[in-house]
């Protein structure tokens, strides 16, 4: 409460294009595109063959979405903490605050011991699991524990999901126990391996996946009148946040700030947005107001873009309702065009990646913008990288079950 | 800065008794009997008398929901009703949701329906990817935690920010903390925080199983340090947060004031000292402890956490503070991520009595300790079966 901005001072990213920020950050202002076919599993029977995926050495192709989450998960922390100067990572002085993959049991193990047990019935995955005392992939190995364990953490860390806004909630909690005094420095990291047949199959049902299965590099068209549905994609990012004395007394350097962000909730239906956008501009406004700005200093939105029909509309409706005449003229990308929805990790991958724009002073394309879409007169970094000074870039995320949530980063 | 942070509403959805008093009935004649799992055969405390049309008018609702956030969106609802917050009214507006939740629940018909194809299948992963398109597509959202806040919301009729907190019992004390912290610090104004939990969700029941924290059979004590595992209960619990000021100023009561509540982060492997740091933690937050102080306890079953336990409560007696104990799973299995609520909101039928229930265990000489005076304080405990512990204590409102 004492003090307003929060300041970055670490970030470490993994997605399809690689692992590190810097060759993300080479990459995505190529315009590079991390779609592929998928060859981890068999696609046959699945309506959408393609993802944006992360190779990983040691993970074997069958690897838990809890597993690849924490792997890639250690590496973006490492990264975030090395670039923060903490002398003794493993005794991180301060919270930690996850979006990690929810929680459910997985189909490899589960056929496992239904084949042990010798039928197709959870009576036979129990009384096989009963009878082997202990089977720990199918154990709730908490991502939280793992981290506590690993960091030296005095409390359990924050665990949020919002659905695919969860990465922007876990920023929300940092900035919040930051401005309250209550801890000097926190780690956000979000995490999400979503790649399995299952999530495949669940948001294809729901209609919300690109079927452009034959050009895996042009399905995601963030905007584009011919956009139809996002592409599943795994990544990490982690972000250190400190109280901007604490980063200046350590010799620091403050790569940016956060300076306010703002939610609100949609109970208009449990997948779409209310029409009326509504409270998506909501969540902007009370982020504007939060960060203590008016919308006219806004000079870039980093959008939570998907690429559904239904997304893509209602935040540029928010936007426009959020932002007035503005918002017409302020660059919005989406870089979900490049490495796909990472889900749960996609708020903190998108904070990292508005952080890099606000410090490099280029925003990265929003690629395969090639049939604009005349209902939506959104003002697009399309296809090529832009040069432009932002000093205030909003990032936003939108989830199912009616989450929205913006948050503000200001240029240091 | 708002210094005095109240409860001023609460609802429970429980196997206890439909009504505050029933459930304080069931409480104080023993709790609840366990039953078996109708086909995995664990012993457990299912929810009873529970017919979810009753509360959810709409049946596309009830379709869009598992028997959890079917039990979070009434507990939600009675909540709200007793710290009068209908939906008409100004204050729910400044509203914000946390909920505690492990995942949310499977299909497992749709499951059955899919292992028995690929099973026997030559090529068992195409087999499995053709039965996964053959779902509904609503059946995931039953699978993502973060729909109970959102069916509390569509179901009762207003929209609020929420956000859910995944996994083990530490989660629930952390989202009071946080809860009391963002209203302390003018973050939020008016917070609903809760969780839920069903008994019979078979693959809550296979994970806790294979971490080895599953107790087939029914316990008759929860204080045997040799118990090895945890029965599993259904509740669903949610208590409405607001500083004293806030509720002032809308005429509402306050139910109970929070004067502490923290968290620690300890392992459970032998060398752990969990409890001496939650004690040190209790005793920073209480410099002043009471004369008598009746606690709910939430060890699970699990017999690590009743020596645990034990050790930290005759810390906390050092000062000269009277204790006498109700470990609650023992009238309504462990619930989790619900326990901690769940015991909240015992602690406040207790301080409206200003007595505790009978002991449920009554061999237990923690629990048959008279305290000798009405009950003003209540300590609630949340000890994690794999990790993590905390605890609040309530202070009846004069």
């Amino acid at each position: 409460v004492t003090q307003r901005r929060v300041a970055v001072t670490g970030l470490g990213l993994v997605t399809s294009l690689g692992i590190g920020t810097s060759i993300n950050w080479r990459r995505m202002l190529e315009g590079t595109s991390g779609v592929d076919r998928i060859t981890r599993f068999p696609t046959d029977g699945l309506r959408v063959k393609i993802a944006a995926t992360v190779a990983l050495d040691g993970l074997s192709a069958d690897a838990l979405i809890a597993e690849r989450a924490r792997a890639m998960g250690d590496l973006v922390v490492d990264e975030a903490l090395a670039q923060a100067g903490f002398a003794r990572p493993d005794r991180f002085p301060g919270a930690f605050f996850i979006a990690p993959p929810c929680h459910d049991t997985e189909w490899p193990e589960v056929i496992a011991a239904a084949r042990r047990g010798d039928a197709p019935t959870y009576e036979a995955v129990y009384d096989v699991v009963r009878r082997a005392g202990r089977v720990p992939r199918l154990a709730y190995e908490h991502i939280g524990a793992h981290y506590a364990n690993r960091h030296d953490l005095d409390r359990l860390p924050m665990c949020v999901t919002t659905a695919c806004a969860s990465g922007s909630t876990a920023v929300q909690f940092a900035v919040e126990a930051i401005r309250r005094g209550e801890c000097s420095a926190a780690v956000v990291l979000g995490t999400d391996g979503p790649v399995r047949p299952e999530m495949m199959a669940r948001f294809a049902l729901l209609s919300a996946l690109s079927t452009q299965n034959d050009c895996p590099q042009q399905a995601s068209r963030p905007f584009s009148k011919d956009r139809d549905g996002f592409v599943l994609g795994e990544g990490a990012a982690a972000m250190v946040l400190e109280d901007p004395d604490h980063a200046r007394s350590r010799g620091t350097e403050i790569l940016a700030y956060v300076l306010g962000s703002g939610d609100a909730g949609d109970n208009f239906h449990r997948t779409r947005s209310n029409p009326s956008a509504e409270p998506i501009a909501d969540c902007v406004t009370r982020a504007l107001s939060d960060a203590g700005i008016d919308r006219e200093a806004v000079d870039h939105v980093n959008a939570h873009g998907t690429s559904t029909p239904e997304n893509d509309k209602m935040e540029w409706l928010g936007l426009r309702s959020a932002l007035g005449d503005h918002a017409a003229r302020v660059p919005v990308t989406s870089i979900k065009s490049m490495i796909g929805h990472t889900i749960h990790a996609a708020g903190t991958v998108e904070a990292v990646c508005t952080v890099m724009t606000t410090m490099t002073g280029l925003i990265p394309p929003t690629i395969n913008y090639d049939v604009p879409d005349p209902e939506l007169p959104v003002h697009l970094v399309a296809n090529e990288a832009r040069k432009h000074v932002v000093r205030v870039a909003l990032s936003n995320s939108f989830g199912f079950g009616g989450q929205n949530v913006c948050l503000v980063i200001e240029k240091a | 800065m708002a210094d005095e942070i109240w409860i001023t509403g609460f609802g429970l959805v429980s196997p206890l008794g439909a009504t505050p008093a029933t459930c304080w009935e069931r409480l104080s004649s023993g709790g609840s009997d366990p039953s078996r799992h109708p086909s995995l055969g664990y012993a457990c405390y299912p929810m009873r008398d529970f017919d979810a049309a009753q509360h959810v008018q709409r049946r596309a609702d009830v379709r869009q929901m598992g028997e959890l956030m079917l039990y979070a969106t009434v507990a939600a609802r009675r909540a709200l009703q007793s710290a009068d917050l209908s939906p008409a009214q100004p204050a729910l507006s400044r509203l914000q949701i946390s909920v505690a939740a492990d995942g949310g629940e499977r299909d497992l018909a749709a499951d059955e329906t899919a292992l028995a194809a690929v099973l026997p299948a030559k090529d068992p992963a195409t087999a499995l990817n053709e039965q996964l398109m053959r779902a509904r597509p609503s059946h995931f959202l039953t699978q993502l935690p973060n729909l109970i806040p959102s069916n509390i919301c569509i179901v009762n009729g207003f929209a609020a920010p929420s956000r859910t907190l995944m996994g083990t019992e530490a989660m629930s004390a952390e989202a009071l903390r946080d809860a009391v912290s963002r209203i302390r610090a003018g973050q939020a104004d008016l917070m609903l925080v809760g969780s839920t939990k069903n008994a019979l969700c078979v693959q809550s029941a296979v994970c806790y199983t294979a971490g080895g924290l599953l107790s087939h059979d029914p316990l008759d004590s929860l204080w045997r340090e040799e118990n090895t595992g945890f029965c599993l209960g259904s509740v669903a619990a949610f208590v409405v947060v607001e500083s004293a000021e806030h509720a002032r100023a809308r005429s509402a009561r306050g139910l109970a004031r929070i004067t502490a509540v923290d968290t620690s982060f300890g392992a459970r492997d032998q060398s752990s000292d969990c409890e001496r740091r939650l004690l040190a933690r209790w005793q920073r937050a209480v410099p002043k402890p009471p004369h008598a102080l009746g606690v709910l306890s939430g060890i699970t079953g699990q017999g690590d956490l009743a020596r645990r336990e034990r050790n930290f409560l005759s810390g906390v007696q050092v000062a000269g503070t009277r204790v006498s104990v109700r470990a609650t799973a023992l009238a309504q299995g462990h619930t989790v991520e619900a326990a901690f609520f769940a015991n909240l909101v015992f602690a406040l039928l207790c301080l409206e009595r200003r007595q505790l229930f009978p002991p449920l265990d009554r061999s237990e000489p923690l629990e048959t300790a008279t305290l000798d005076e009405p009950l003003k304080e209540v300590l609630v405990t949340s000890w994690g079966s794999t990790h993590a512990e905390g605890f609040a204590q309530l202070e009846a409102v004069t």
